[in-house]
């Protein structure tokens, strides 16, 4: 099962991926919303798309809100499940993200059990959907 | 323009949190005040609250620090040397994620800047005023946050935290 990190930051796609992969996920990563429809294009063209994104809301070129709102409008990744990731903490953000098409939200800071009780919530721990 | 409603107390728990959770479980923000935030130091990140409020997040530290702050963000070895955009994106991304939660406690909407990160000492006249700030040590290192509200200017960037504990009089 693939999952596709999304954040402008190293360090955290770091720990993001490094959480994912401890569950069994195999990793691809972005720094933005517009690289990450480059890497969801690439990884398309080999058959594969991502169960999961977990995505930043402030990024450069392409912020997270965007990138959910241009991959609402691609078919071909109905069924990739859409985590915000961020520091937008404000209910009228969480608001904003789910109206757009996010499916779960996780507020920095997290810790790796706050990340997978969302990924249990979603279906989507490896050992669950088998 | 609205007051940010935000205090020593708020940026003591902020930082805790943030620190606790990805620098490490040794993180203590120290519970007394400096005489003035320390916003000279060798490494500083700041990001800039826009929208009902203008203020400033601001971290700041010694080069030792950022490179531990690095080392144990990107998970190195106790061998491994972190290199310099390893510490930008390490300290860019904690000023991020302090400078998010200081945000949501915004009384109406606001928006966050990306971080900018630089060395020596902040532009402080563009940063308005201190508001309040603390310090945070860990083992291998210690780090300044601060919060500057006021006549902040239209610069793009936002970066930081600080470490150690106070408020403006």
């Amino acid at each position: 099962m693939h999952a596709l990190v999304v954040d402008d930051s190293r360090a955290m796609r770091r720990i993001v991926g490094g959480i994912l992969e401890s569950v069994g996920f195999e990793t691809l990563q972005a720094e933005h919303g517009q690289d990450a429809l480059d890497v969801l294009a690439e990884a398309g063209a080999k058959g594969i798309t991502p169960s999961l994104a977990c995505i930043d809301w402030n990024m450069p070129v392409m912020n997270g809100l965007e990138f959910v709102m241009a991959v609402r409008t691609r078919p071909e990744l109905r069924t990739m499940t859409l985590m915000m990731v961020t520091t937008e903490s404000e209910h009228s953000q969480i608001v904003r993200a789910l109206a757009a098409g996010a499916h779960e939200y996780l507020i920095k800071p997290f810790t790796a059990d706050a990340m997978m009780d969302k990924l249990r919530l979603l279906g989507l721990m490896p050992e669950v959907v088998g | 323009m609205s007051d940010l409603n935000i205090g020593v107390e708020e940026l003591e728990s902020i930082t805790a949190d943030v620190w606790n959770t990805f620098v490490g479980e040794d993180a203590v923000v120290l519970p007394f005040p400096s005489e003035r935030p320390n916003h000279d130091a060798d490494v500083t990140a700041h990001v800039r609250i826009r929208g009902s409020v203008a203020a400033a997040v601001v971290i700041a530290c010694d080069t030792a620090s950022a490179a531990e702050l690095a080392r144990r963000m990107f998970d190195l070895g106790p061998d491994a040397e972190a290199g310099a955009e390893d510490v930008a994106d390490a300290i860019g991304e904690l000023a991020n994620i302090v400078g998010g939660n200081v945000k949501s406690l915004a009384p109406d909407a606001a928006s966050l800047t990306l971080p900018e990160v630089g060395t020596g000492e902040l532009p402080g006249d563009s940063l308005g005023v201190p508001l309040c700030w603390v310090d945070v040590v860990w083992d291998g290192g210690q780090a300044g946050l601060s919060i500057w509200t006021g006549d902040v200017n239209t610069s793009s960037s936002t970066v930081g935290e600080s470490v150690i504990g106070g408020t403006a009089s």
